[in-house]
């Protein structure tokens, strides 16, 4: 279910006055925030359809970006294909491993973690396909961008493709907010709240569990930079990729909108 | 459902229930082109003729005798779209990766290779032992292809049903088959390779997977599951009772019976017996012909099913009671084993 209405920052606000000392806040992306973000991610389809399609008829190994808990990592194994999946986050990378844990010893050996910087990083070797979903671009300051659109042209092979999604548009009325409720795969209800005020280059995401009846009330936090589609495609233009094609996705997340830009190096 | 649709879905399946006699009278019923440039050959060799349906890309010209419908995009491989103009858009996945995406509208799971096998027998053996079917091949929209190579019916599986041309001209009865021949075959010669094919074999189709999948580690499979025919039935009754909005239902056989103090044996591929907490659901796949009725009818039909008869059955409940259900069966024109009668 999703709301729009200004005064979520208010909302928020009288969320943690209430629950004074118990309130207990946190990055979304960190070791208290993995398991509400896996849970998120677990019941979260969008874009795996659109990807999926994309890296099909284009050869060569997966480097897969902003991996996470393996919400594309997993599907991008079931094509057959050898993923490596880099990501920031240990905690997250943790994750992953448990869910690779489960997985056959066949496809568990075509998957490789890395613990890197999606924004500057050497693996010292190419990929066919490179991924970042999830809109994770969003995660990286325009200077970080132009870094990371670096590396990932130092990492394609001749003919290779960069597989990118993104926002489709700025978030909306940049006075108000959104309010979305989510039941994740156990049945609990995370409350999930955005906003951004128009001077800022950034927007926040506020994720509370419903039930906040414990002695401790995870407040967890991330603050994605706010980009565009039309942005990136810019930003990665000037880096030396270009598009080859721009797809929208299907079943997004609260409806937002969100493009998949597949990019090629520049000749 | 249209007959465009029908004859689509036909194609991409394998097998339609309760149709396996309206085949038409000469031709293939159904045949997909992924070049249309082939089209007047076929039609030229009787491969294609009137009351056929053939699927062309778009641009096509049309040709004397059979249906022609013009698709656009694909559905032969994993990740593609077809549409029929622009009301119907069929998707094509593998089965590896359908459990992570969502489904937005009539799909065809494919196995394309050994490890789409692996994950797809490993979801029946869960299915068989838990009573937990996959959620993505229980949704009404969502069909898998090529079942009579999977120990799904095999009535409608051969080339005089659904023949698949690829642009190089090769011609099998799915895009994941083996070749029977090619453009400028007569449907005979096609026919004659399929029958060989599956002479050769312990379970035929032997054809529909024979390109992506080894046909030793495909039989292997299917002799180590003699219940998997079962499966691919039970799928359907699942689909159905989602399509009906009844769901929590469990499949008799899958995880636990209906009936209970019976040997686990795997019942007879023909029926299926469907039950919630309210009642139960007696369904045909060969007709596509379910019944529903009260738990404690479908305890004794489920009981019937296992045994095999009324006289095996009286062992374990009175005869009276059997004898009862089977003539209220007969009422409904129901005799267990044997295909519903589908006219009407």
């Amino acid at each position: 279910m999703t709301t729009q209405h200004a005064g979520v920052e208010s909302e928020i606000e009288a969320i943690l006055s209430g629950l004074g000392h118990r309130a207990m806040v946190g990055d979304l992306y960190g070791p208290e925030g993995a398991p509400y973000y896996e849970a998120l991610a677990d019941i979260d389809t969008s874009e795996v359809r659109e990807v999926i399609g994309a890296i099909a008829g284009r050869p060569g190994d997966v480097l897969e970006l902003a991996a996470g808990t393996g919400r594309l990592t997993i599907p991008l194994l079931a094509t057959g294909r050898s993923v490596t999946a880099l990501d920031l986050s240990a905690d997250m990378l943790q994750r992953l491993a448990l869910r690779l844990g489960a997985l056959s010893a066949a496809v568990r050996a075509r998957c490789e973690i890395v613990h890197r910087d999606m924004t500057a990083f050497d693996l010292g070797r190419t990929f066919g396909v490179i991924v970042l979903g999830g809109d994770s671009i969003t995660l990286a300051g325009r200077a970080d961008r132009r870094s990371l659109f670096g590396c990932v042209r130092r990492h394609l092979e001749p003919g290779g493709t960069f597989l990118v999604t993104a926002p489709a548009t700025r978030m909306g009325n940049e006075s108000a907010g959104a309010h979305h409720q989510i039941m994740t795969r156990s049945r609990s209800v995370l409350d999930v709240y955005e906003y951004r005020t128009a001077s800022e280059e950034r927007r926040t995401v506020v994720v509370i569990p419903k039930d906040r009846s414990g002695p401790e009330v995870p407040i967890l936090t991330s603050s994605p930079f706010v980009v565009n589609a039309g942005m990136i495609r810019s930003e990665a233009a000037r880096e030396g990729l270009d598009l080859l094609s721009s797809t929208a996705v299907r079943l997004t997340p609260a409806g937002r909108g969100q493009i998949l830009l597949t990019m090629a190096a520049a000749p | 459902m249209s007959e465009e649709k029908r004859r689509l879905m036909l194609w991409g399946v394998g097998h339609e229930s309760g149709r396996a006699e309206r085949r038409v009278k000469d031709g293939v019923t159904v045949a997909l082109l992924e070049d249309g440039a082939h089209l007047p050959d076929l039609v030229a060799r009787g491969v294609l003729a009137a009351g056929s349906t053939a699927f062309v890309p778009d641009g096509t010209p049309p040709v004397t005798g059979p249906t022609v419908i013009h698709h656009h995009g694909s559905a032969a491989t994993g990740g593609e779209e077809l549409s029929l103009g622009t009301d119907f858009y069929l998707q094509c996945q593998g089965y590896g990766v359908s459990q992570y995406m969502s489904v937005i509208g009539p799909t065809l799971v494919r196995l394309e290779s050994s490890d789409d096998l692996e994950v797809f027998l490993s979801d029946a053996d869960t299915a068989r032992t838990t009573g937990q079917f996959p959620m993505f091949l229980t949704n009404p929209l969502v069909h898998l292809a090529d079942t009579p190579a999977l120990g799904g019916s095999v009535s409608t599986a051969g080339p005089r049903h659904r023949v698949h041309v690829r642009a190089d001209a090769a011609i099998s009865t799915s895009p994941t088959g083996a070749v029977l021949g090619r453009v400028g075959d007569c449907l005979g010669d096609l026919e004659g390779a399929w029958e060989r094919h599956n002479a050769a074999s312990t379970h035929p189709c032997a054809v529909a997977l024979g390109a992506v999948i080894q046909e030793e580690t495909r039989v292997t499979a299917i002799d180590q599951r003699p219940w998997i025919g079962h499966y691919l039935n039970a799928l359907s009754t699942l689909r159905e009772c989602h399509a009906r909005g009844i769901t929590g239902a469990r499949v008799s056989g899958f995880g636990g019976r209906l009936s209970t103090g019976i040997p686990d044996q795997h019942a007879d591929a023909a029926w299926t017996v469907a039950w919630t907490d309210d009642f139960a659901l007696l369904r045909d796949p060969g007709s596509n012909r379910s019944f529903q009725m009260s738990r404690t009818m479908g305890e004794l039909v489920d009981l019937l099913l296992a045994v095999g008869s009324v006289e095996a059955a009286a062992e374990q409940r009175p005869e009276s009671l059997l004898r009862e259900l089977e003539a209220q069966l007969a009422l409904r024109g129901i005799v267990l084993g044997e295909p519903v009668d589908n006219r009407s």
